[in-house]
């Protein structure tokens, strides 16, 4: 009865053996080495190799050797105030971006949907993305006396316009055709947003995340740095006035594992929700 | 046998800068049961006449009446009662092909078991068994507007619209897919309005044509006998082919 054919993956790079031969030796040894990206490690290998070679010849207040700081990272995360600092600080910028993503998302939708909120609501988040992170600490720190308080609103008024622009951005980009197939079967706005708007949108807000983690971060650590008696932004301001190098890299290689990690668990994220769209590539 | 679609005096004009008028005092009635394929040039207003059907646009002026109901204004009045296969296939490309078939059913919220068949069998029945869990990207054209057609029958809708359905695909695929819907459509008594640009298929389709001039109105409307000779095949071609080109004189000389 039916005339059935199936189109067959397009070849991936990389998918033939030999296929590089004759590029460079690193696309070559990336090659041999499977999905490890050979160029980008060296580049961090000789970084590193360079700050051992400065540690020789320079004070540890400058350039503290890798023994100095891989002894110091040891002893901060065998310290139960380090580790209160380091829950202390990502439980501040995962609830705060969690409300930032939640109101900024309905907004976005909102907005994408509906052409007289996205008029009044423009205007407000183009002032918002328009002010300096450091400027809405400064307010914070005058508007509030609580330190939780400070930091929530300033991750969350931060991170508000880049989702905000994710969902509307999302929901504008969905084609008029799929609109007016769901819309011509007459679904409930709830179902309209479970079926077409939310899996249409998952791109979008994902990316929203991995921009909103690192930005979340520099904003809550600025936050305690300025402003706070907590968190590793604290620390850090203790780090640096014990003229202490070693531990403020420390922190600061926890503060890029947190972001790295967040990163991979959204990749592992995507892979589980969006593997119809990796499949396509 | 009452009238499953009606028109009466429907304009519909888009406003604007340039507003254009889509369709002009349209009138038709459409029987339940009948196949009827509406034939018409490029922008006579055949694809408005749709989406007023499907109530995603509200006519200018005059009234429509799918089922004794209003399309746009008792809109949820008319849930699963209308299934559309539009020119492309208009899948979520994030669903399976069984979860697209099954959109309807989550928007009615109707149980599958209530059905006289469910998602699964349809797409048995398109010939697409054992392609339940294929994304969209995995299937051919014509594959897709398969799972698209499966979509359209899941929730037994009274009526059937298909928006130049099967033009773009090859011509084999096409005219298997034509006579399946054909067969589905009667078989389970639907009402089929179906838009085309092919005389052809209008012709080995339906139990009626209603040609469009531009814009938007009957020009001739002719009853066909599916079971007659090609020399009344070719007749009714001929009398097809001169009212389209009648409306075409006509729309240039006014």
């Amino acid at each position: 009865m039916a005339n059935i054919e199936v189109q067959s993956r397009r070849p991936l790079a990389g998918d033939t053996i030999g296929e590089h031969a004759g590029a460079p030796v690193w696309t070559r040894l990336s090659q041999q080495f499977g999905r490890v990206n050979v160029e980008g490690t060296l580049v961090l290998l000789a970084l590193v190799l360079a700050w051992q070679l400065a540690s020789l010849y320079y004070p540890p207040i400058l350039f503290p050797s890798l023994e100095r700081i891989g002894k110091a990272l040891v002893d901060m995360l065998g310290s139960a105030t380090a580790v209160g600092a380091i829950v202390t600080t990502y439980v501040r910028i995962l609830l705060a971006l969690a409300v930032g993503f939640a109101v900024a998302t309905a907004f976005g939708i909102a907005a994408g949907m509906v052409r007289t909120v996205e008029r009044a609501t423009i205007p407000l988040i183009e002032v918002m993305q328009g002010i300096p992170a450091v400027c809405w600490i400064i307010f914070a720190i005058l508007w509030f006396r609580d330190m939780e308080a400070r930091t929530a609103f300033v991750v969350i008024i931060t991170t508000i316009p880049s989702f905000f622009y994710q969902a509307r951005d999302g929901v504008l980009s969905i084609s008029g055709e799929l609109w007016d197939m769901v819309r011509s079967l007459r679904p409930s706005l709830a179902k309209l947003i479970r079926i077409l708007i939310v899996p249409a949108l998952l791109p979008s807000l994902l990316t929203g995340w991995r921009i909103n983690i690192g930005n979340g971060t520099r904003v809550t650590i600025m936050a305690e740095l300025l402003g706070g008696v907590s968190g590793i932004g604290y620390q850090l301001r203790v780090s640096q006035e014990m003229f202490r190098m070693d531990r403020a890299i420390a922190w600061t290689m926890v503060l890029v594992a947190f972001v790295v990690a967040s990163n991979l668990a959204l990749s592992w994220l995507e892979k589980r929700i969006l593997g119809w769209r990796a499949a396509r590539r | 046998m009452s009238n499953a679609i009606s028109f009466s005096n429907v304009t519909k004009t888009f406003s604007g800068r340039n507003a254009v008028t889509a369709v002009k005092d349209l009138s038709f009635d459409i029987a339940q049961g009948d196949y009827v394929c509406i034939l018409g040039r490029t922008g006579c207003g055949k694809s408005t006449t749709v989406n007023m059907l499907l109530g995603i646009e509200k006519p200018s002026r005059g009234t429509i009446g799918v089922l004794g109901l209003d399309p746009y204004r008792q809109f949820n009045d008319l849930r699963g009662e209308i299934g559309c296969i539009f020119q492309s296939d208009r899948l979520l490309p994030w669903r399976t092909a069984i979860g697209n078939v099954r959109v309807p059913l989550e928007i009615i919220g109707r149980a599958e078991a209530t059905l006289p068949e469910d998602a699964k069998s349809l797409l048995e029945r398109v010939g697409l068994a054992g392609f339940e869990d294929a994304y969209p990207h995995e299937l051919s054209g014509g594959m897709r507007q398969r799972v698209a057609l499966a979509r359209a029958l899941v929730s037994d809708p009274a009526v059937l619209l298909a928006d130049e359905a099967f033009s773009h695909l090859d011509e084999v695929t096409g005219a298997r897919l034509r006579t399946e819907f054909r067969e589905l459509a009667k078989e389970r008594g639907k009402t089929v309005l179906h838009i085309t640009h092919s005389i052809d298929e209008a012709i080995t389709l339906s139990d009626r044509v209603l040609v469009f001039g531009r814009p938007g109105h009957v020009v001739a409307d002719l009853r066909l006998d599916q079971s007659a000779g090609s020399r009344e095949s070719e007749e009714i071609r001929n009398e097809i082919f001169n009212a389209i080109e009648a409306s075409v004189s006509g729309a240039l000389a006014a």
